[in-house]
């Protein structure tokens, strides 16, 4: 797993890049969760899905657990440009119904910052 | 007990089996994938499927080590691939308590989509053809159809 971040505006940025196994669940939760202790109330989190491989069950549920926590913080969190792969895990698991979900870059930073 | 070997490829009596052991420590789980994601691709599997297929055997080697053997590096987890002319088939076996499959949350129902966790088993039914536990639920067998 290949993870970084960014800022733009309002709206964290993640890029999640190979597959995200083993171990990588743990990091990718604790990564989320310090980015949303940095960010106070009304977090923006956008995750980059483009170049993702596989992910295992911990990596979903780290995606899960930063979405209860942004939520808690009444802020938004949304997927960007998930691979076919994760696209087809997503709906395996139910999660884009959980999951704002927008094709580029531009459209997601827009909404996210409304 | 060594793996019985035998058979030529192509054959109706082939079969393959390599067995390994990995101590309770999830650092050990991308060595589990490299392996295996090697012998999926050598048998031809496509990507798609190669990767669904590492997943499943990912899942059930972390529940081995996690909710198996509790992350007690003195007990191991064995892992066993095995090929015939058929089909691929890996054992997962801990050295746990043991479990109940049908007791584990439906992760798909009502507010367990908001659990971070429970999802492995559901993967490991979507991606294989065959996934069945031992009655003890210490060994984890699944099962795919080789490519034609």
């Amino acid at each position: 797993m290949e993870l970084t971040f960014r800022k733009r505006g309002p709206v964290i940025i993640f890029n999640l890049k190979g597959n995200v196994i083993g171990p990588d669940g743990l990091k990718l939760r604790e990564a989320f969760q310090k980015a949303i202790e940095l960010s106070g109330d009304r977090v923006r989190i956008l995750i980059n899905l483009e170049s993702t491989g596989m992910m295992d069950s911990s990596a979903l549920g780290a995606l899960v657990n930063a979405y209860t926590h942004v939520q808690q913080k009444k802020g938004r969190i949304a997927v960007m440009k998930p691979s076919p792969n994760i696209h087809k895990l997503l709906q395996l698991a139910k999660l884009d119904q959980l999951f704002e979900s927008y094709s580029d870059e531009d459209s997601a930073v827009t909404a996210l910052s409304s | 007990m060594a793996p019985e070997n035998r058979g030529e490829p192509g054959s109706d009596d082939y079969y393959r089996e390599v067995e390994f052991t990995i101590p309770s420590d999830i650092e050990f789980v991308p060595m589990v994938e490299a392996a295996l994601t090697r012998l999926c691709h050598d048998l031809k599997f496509s990507d798609e499927e190669t990767a669904q297929i590492a997943v499943s055997v990912i899942e059930g080697v972390m529940n081995a080590i996690k909710h198996g053997n509790k992350y007690d590096l003195k007990k191991p987890v064995r892992v066993r691939l095995s090929v015939d002319k058929d089909q691929l088939t890996i054992s997962i076996k801990d050295e746990g308590e043991g479990f109940q499959p049908e007791e584990v949350a439906n992760p798909l129902e009502g507010e367990n989509l908001f659990r971070d966790h429970g999802r492995g088993i559901l993967m490991m039914r979507a991606y294989m053809d065959e996934v069945y536990h031992s009655e003890k639920g210490t060994r984890l067998t699944m099962s795919k159809k080789l490519p034609r």
